[in-house]
């Protein structure tokens, strides 16, 4: 846990740097499990959040960083799981919380100016994985740092010459650690200012 | 200025998602779990016969299980198993005319107490660390304290019940062995309130459970 603060303390330090001459955006993150993600909690989320800040290094193209946190759930009551000649039955509270930190690179198809500015990226970085199941008294966690690649597509609307309504979709896939890999899409609603 | 905005607003809603981070077990009856498991190469369709040893022996020697307690532990796992259409045999030393030959399963049952106890340390956000940790620990509202206040000891003990139903081959115990493997066990294991209330009912229910998950075969 200290590590991750100490990184995202590093990470917000660095996006006040980059907001300067870039873009700062923070958004209302939800997201959907896929693959086997989607097997383990297949309940669309509604908790989450992210920030971005990104720094244009020519008119169309930004370098920056993000880091976001969704927090996938599903209970599942009076269930039984039978494997061979076992079964164990009770209650079941499942639990995901990720947290994407990505270094990112995006092109813009359209000017500063345009009436929607659309633009795709990508995120290459970490992601921090707590899984748990807990049932009875007992929980059985996973929690651990994932190599980590998220494409992503967004528009910013433009409110005024600085502030923009922001909407964007991504693809976030935590690669395989510890026996797992993780996958959700985010869509994520918020605001961006230049 | 904006910028400041921005950055209020992502606290506020931070601290908004973490107040409504998602739920858990809030009532103890909610912490049950039932496990069954059994010998795959064990025949118990041939001959559907059962004795129960009339007893729920206590694994801790220093408790015994109150008698009333032991009670509808048996009628329940008696009346579970002659719904699955097994015929009871009743051995006892008056009793010239059965034997363990006319028996295919022998039924024990014990149970232990467990307590748990130890402290957790959660920031003192407020009241969300409700239910069977005890209720609001915050400082009065629902954002009783606030990031930096530190965290506050939550101190819990509880005890956990666990039954076991085992059932032996009774030819094992006519042959001599003296540590005969079960051919099914049920093993039932919940936390237990501290007032009692409604327990036997917890508990039949979660001996009917055993019995349910295991009616393929058994």
């Amino acid at each position: 846990m200290k590590k991750l603060i100490f990184s995202t303390a590093l990470f917000l330090s660095s996006l006040g740097m980059m907001a300067q001459e870039g873009l700062f955006a923070i958004t209302y993150n939800m997201g959907l499990p896929v693959g086997s993600t989607a097997d383990y909690i297949s309940n669309y989320s509604w908790r989450g959040f992210g920030i971005d800040g990104r720094s244009f290094v020519t008119d169309n193209i930004t370098l920056g960083g993000s880091f976001s946190w969704n927090v996938f759930y599903q209970e599942e009551l009076n269930t039984t799981y039978t494997e061979g000649n076992q079964s164990l039955t009770g209650n079941f509270y499942k639990y995901i919380n990720a947290y994407p930190i990505n270094f990112t690179a995006h092109y813009y198809f359209n000017d500063y100016d345009a009436p929607a500015r659309f633009h795709v990226g990508l995120g290459i970085g970490a992601t921090k994985i707590n899984q748990s199941t807990e049932f009875s008294v007992l929980a059985l966690s996973h929690d651990y740092w994932h190599f980590n690649m998220t494409p992503d597509v967004g528009v910013l609307f433009p409110i005024n010459y600085r502030s923009n309504f922001f909407l964007s979709a991504r693809y976030n896939y935590a690669f395989e650690a510890k026996d797992k890999d993780f996958g959700y899409l985010s869509f994520n609603v918020g605001f961006a200012w230049y | 200025m904006l910028k400041r905005i921005g950055l209020g607003t992502m606290f506020v809603f931070t601290l908004f998602m973490y107040s409504c981070y998602p739920g858990g077990a809030e009532f103890i009856d909610e912490t049950d779990l039932v496990y069954t498991t059994y010998d795959v190469d064990f025949d118990f369709a041939s001959e559907r016969t059962f004795h129960l040893v009339d007893e729920v022996v206590s694994i801790d020697t220093s408790e015994t299980i109150p008698g009333a307690t032991q009670a509808y532990i048996i009628d329940e796992v008696r009346k579970q198993f002659i719904k699955l259409g097994y015929t009871e045999i009743v051995l006892d030393s008056t009793d010239d005319n059965h034997s363990l030959d006319d028996v295919n399963i022998v039924v024990l049952m014990s149970a232990i107490v467990t307590s748990i106890s130890g402290v957790s340390y959660y920031p003192s956000y407020g009241g969300w660390y409700g239910g069977w940790y005890g209720g609001w620990y915050g400082g009065g509202g629902y954002y009783g304290g606030y990031p930096g206040y530190g965290y506050m000891p939550v101190y819990y003990n509880y005890d956990v019940g666990s039954l076991y139903i085992d059932a032996i081959d009774s030819q094992e115990i006519a042959d001599g062995d003296d540590f005969p493997p079960f051919v099914w066990t049920g093993a039932l294991n919940g936390v237990l309130s501290s007032s009692g209330a409604g327990q036997e009912a917890r508990v039949r229910g979660l001996i009917e459970q055993a019995f349910t998950q295991s009616s393929d075969y058994l």
